[in-house]
Formats: structure tokens, sequence, C-alpha cells
């Protein structure tokens, strides 16, 4: 290797930190400073971010782009939302108008359509939850092979399996949302219903 | 407790260049315990009458008084207790809660004016009893034939104990057994606990059972007979 380089000696030292998912590489600069100060002038002292910038830019990019995803799915799964529930609402609109013929309360009515849909927002939410939690826990075991995709990410020192994980934030702000969802997803529904008399939603066709 | 009505007029679309008169200034008078029979041909105005003395409907003008009380001025709140605790609806077809038994279908409409549990559980089992489904309580409607589920709906409107049943073409999907029988159900409560059945048909099964025969043609009474 000497002989290859043209050089003699020690030529890069790397020192690992512990601290390798602090962004703010605060412990790192810190360190860099200070060998900096004890070494010859000839020696540079870099942190891995100024060694691989392409690297630090794709990470420190990561979360923005995750937000972005995360958004765009939970937009589809809302919208997927919605549409169960106004067709669970909807297509109840003749039995719904026979409760306001027999001697339901209005307000009666809006609770019940409000109450089922916030069930089926808490059971769809869970099962859904629990399916994940089930894969996710298995591939965090076996892993996401990455294939033809991992030499590439190899030589930015990416790992060529990938281990997901969800953490329990996540989980919580995922059954919230849908839950929400559920329920704002009815008012609508359950409003337009409760604007007819029993008689027009009596003979509402679906 | 008596029906009046005065000069009842319904008319569809009103606003357009096609309007419907369904009911056309209608005088009638119809008294506590009468089994009447409206009938005439699909679209005379038949369930357009009864869903308006049922309070399900509201007249364009006119008035349906209820022991001189016009149920076309009570509020929303009012025509709610109104329907609740005074009439009984039998659907044609049956409207009966597909997740419920017989028994909860029935018990149901006694919950909505807060009798207990026990009282719901007792009347409910007595009326399905009456009906001759002593051994069908248990079973949600889709487990029943059709004319065991127009006996729980039968069951269902004589529930809350109502001075008016309204049963709209109750027999339109009944063969001539179950038509028969629901037809002496009805007729026995009717003459034991003094029921106003009214009925919309054209089922000249049901028009011979009954003792008051109004016909109706193009939203007019024709006819006005008793039998």
């Amino acid at each position: 290797m000497s002989k290859l380089a043209g050089v003699k000696g020690i030529h890069e030292i790397a020192i690992v930190l512990n601290e390798s998912n602090n962004m703010d590489n605060h412990v790192a600069k810190q360190l860099a400073g200070q060998l900096s100060l004890l070494s010859d002038s000839g020696n540079r002292v870099r942190d891995w971010q100024q060694v691989q910038p392409m690297l630090a830019t794709i990470i420190s990019q990561m979360g923005a782009s995750n937000a972005v995803i995360l958004i765009i799915f939970v937009s589809a799964m809302g919208f997927g939302i919605v549409n169960v529930m106004l067709m669970s609402v909807f297509e109840r609109t003749r039995e719904l108008g026979m409760l306001m013929a027999i001697g339901m309360v209005k307000g009666k009515v809006f609770s019940l359509i409000i109450m089922e849909s916030t069930l089926l927002g808490v059971t769809g939410a869970t099962i859904g939850l629990l399916a994940s939690l089930m894969l996710v826990t298995l591939l965090g075991h076996t892993g996401i092979p990455l294939g033809s995709m991992a030499q590439g990410l190899g030589a930015f020192g990416v790992d060529t399996t990938l281990y997901p994980t969800v953490s329990a934030n996540e989980y919580v702000a995922v059954f919230v949302t849908v839950v929400l969802v559920s329920i704002l997803a009815s008012l609508y529904p359950a409003r337009q219903i409760l604007k007819q008399r029993p008689v027009d939603a009596m003979s509402h066709k679906h | 407790m008596s029906i009046e009505i005065r000069q009842l007029s319904k008319v569809y679309n009103p606003e357009s260049d096609f309007p419907v008169h369904a009911v056309k200034a209608l005088d009638l008078s119809i008294k506590q315990g009468e089994f009447v029979a409206v009938m005439g041909p699909s679209g005379s105005g038949k369930t357009t009458l009864l869903n308006m003395i049922g309070g399900i409907d509201s007249p364009t003008s006119g008035a349906v008084c209820i022991d001189d009380n016009d149920i076309c001025l009570l509020d929303d709140k009012a025509l709610i207790a109104f329907r609740r605790d005074h009439v009984g609806f039998i659907f044609q077809d049956y409207s009966l809660l597909p997740v419920l038994t017989a028994l909860e279908n029935v018990e149901f409409v006694m919950q909505l004016q807060g009798h207990s549990e026990q009282v719901c559980r007792q009347r409910a089992t007595e009326l399905l009893n009456q009906v001759g489904l002593t051994d069908q309580l248990h079973k949600v409607p889709a487990k029943l034939s059709g004319g065991q589920q127009q006996r729980v709906a039968v069951a269902r409107a004589l529930a809350p104990r109502p001075r008016f049943v309204m049963a709209d073409e109750p027999t339109a999907n009944l063969d001539a057994k179950s038509t028969s029988e629901l037809l002496d159900i009805m007729q026995q409560l009717n003459e034991k606990e003094g029921t106003t059945f009214i009925f919309s048909t054209h089922d000249q099964r049901v028009i011979k059972r009954a003792k008051r025969v109004i016909v109706f043609d193009d939203g007019q009474l024709v006819e006005d007979k008793q039998q």
C-alpha cells in the first residue's frame, strides 16, 4: 500500500464516535477543532460530513423527503377513509330515514352515525396497525435486501440490507389520524341525511 | 282520537314546469278504531296521503288535525314525538333493522319511548306471540320469510300502543296464505285494542276485509263506502 501510494507512515486516522446518529455533528466538530490545534500544520482534520458531503446532504434531506412521502400516504389514506365513510353512511340512508320515521330524534340518529364511524375507524386503525406491527417486526429481523441498488448505496456507507423501524409515536399519530378522519368524514353525510324528511330519506335508492 | 283532513294538497316540484299534484284539496274524516282501506291505481296519491297523515311528509297546503291539533304546524321535535307515541308504520318493504333480531326490532321502538328493558321485553314477546312468531323471536330478518318479516313489522308498529297504524301496501310482497293470516292478525288487534288501521292498497283481498273503503284516483277522493 505504501509502495503503491508512494507515501510512508500513517496517512489517515479515522475516529469512530459513539454519537453516530448525531446529525449536528457537534462532538465531531469539537474534536476536529481540538485535534487541529494539537496536530502539525500539514495535517487536516475533517469530520465525516466534509469527507462525504454528498452523503451528508442526502441524509440531511431525508427528513424532509420522508415528510413529503408521509403526507402523500396519509392523504391517500384519508381519501380512502372518506370514501368508505361516505359509502357506509349513505348506503344506510333508507334505514336511517326509517329510524326517524318511527320516532328516533335527530340528535340520536346523529350520535348513532358518529359512534358507528368512530368504531369503524378504531377497528380499522387497530387491525391496520397490528398488521403493520407484525410486518415491521418481521422485516426488522429479516431485513429488506436492496438488491442491485445495494452496490451504489454501499459506496456511501449505507447498509445493503434495510431494517425498518416504526416508533410508538408514529403508531399513535396514525391511529389518531385514522379515527379523526373517520369521524370528520361522517359529519357531511350525517348532516345531509338529517336535513331530509323521513319520507325522502326512505325513498333514497342506492 | 280522530283524524280530520281539511283541504289537504300535495304538489311535487311546484316550481317546475310540470308540477305533480299528488293530492288535491282533500277533505276526509277517520274515526278512532276504523279499519280503512285506501285503494286506487299506482300513482293515485295513496302513499302520499298516508305519509302526510303519519307525519313523515308535509303537505303543500291544508291541515291534518288529530283531535283538532294540526300536526302540520308542529315543529320537528314535536312531530317526531307524535310519530313515536301515536303512529305505527308498516312499510311495504318491512324496513326492519337487519342486525337486530325479531324481538329486538319490536323492543327498539318501545326503547325510544323510554320504557324499561323488562317492559319492552314483555310486550315485544307478547306481540310476537300474537302474530304467531313464538319460535322466531331470536332470528334476524334475513332468516325469516317475507310473511314472517311483515308480521314482525306489524308487531313493531303496534308495540308503542299507537292510536293509528299506517300500512303502505302491507300485502304487496305476500302470498295468499300470508296475506290472509296477516289480515286476521290486524283485524283481531283492531277489534281487541281499538287501534285505527289505514291501508293503502290495490289488493282485492285486503279491500274485501276492510270495514271502510276509500277510493282514490288522481289525488282525489272518488268514493267513500262502508262495508
